[in-house]
């Protein structure tokens, strides 16, 4: 039975339903180099890793198109990091709010139209050095 | 944090990542940032909240200058 609910399991297969190729998603797992409590709704304390790895295999059986490859490290490092397809990453548990983040974001690399204005196109199509674009976010 | 994916597919020169700042306080310390969403641009530009897909590309290309 899948940690998703069935409406959860209904909207992502909706959502991954529009993916034109498969998408790579890498998620590396390991010792927390700055381990932090997470506590669940009542208390429970959740383990980032396992807790990743289990949403996230769910997503990856709702679609075929999604190519799921999970690497174990045994040295500490910034986990658990998602990888989706050409590079975007997630560093993190993505619960909440974020696991829809993640999915669209699983469904844009699987897809040619940009999602975006041409303008928006047209001002990318300028910068001429690499760039590193950090978002923060909490899960809601 | 969609938008960045976005233009981290859009574009072969943005690395997108988005990041759980509760997991992640050290790093988040370390890019001043006290409120979330919180963007950063090779840590020379940031700002905090969301906004329109136009002004997101502005200030990603301006953070990065001519």
């Amino acid at each position: 039975m899948s940690v998703l609910g069935e409406r959860d399991q209904s909207a992502i297969a909706e959502v991954l339903a529009t993916l034109e190729r498969d998408v790579a998603v890498r998620l590396d797992l390991g010792p927390v180099a700055t381990p932090v409590a997470l506590l669940a709704a009542g208390g429970r304390e959740l383990d980032p890793c396992a807790e990743t790895r289990t949403l996230v295999e769910a997503v990856a059986a709702v679609s075929e198109r999604v190519r799921l490859d999970v690497v174990e490290h045994e040295r500490a490092g910034a986990y658990p990091s998602l990888t989706i397809g050409p590079g975007l990453v997630y560093l993190g548990l993505p619960w909440g709010y974020e696991l829809a983040t993640v999915v669209h974001g699983i469904a844009a690399a699987g897809r040619s139209e940009p999602g975006l204005s041409e303008e928006s196109l047209t001002q990318l199509a300028s910068l001429d050095r690499d760039v590193a674009l950090d978002v923060f976010v909490t899960p809601t | 944090m969609l938008l960045a994916y976005r233009c981290g597919l859009a574009s072969p020169h943005v690395t997108a990542r988005g990041i759980e700042a509760s997991e992640f306080p050290l790093l988040a310390d370390r890019h001043g940032v006290h409120s979330v969403p919180a963007v950063v641009v090779d840590d020379r530009a940031r700002w905090a909240g969301n906004v329109p897909e136009r002004v997101f590309v502005d200030r990603l290309v301006a953070a990065v200058g001519p």
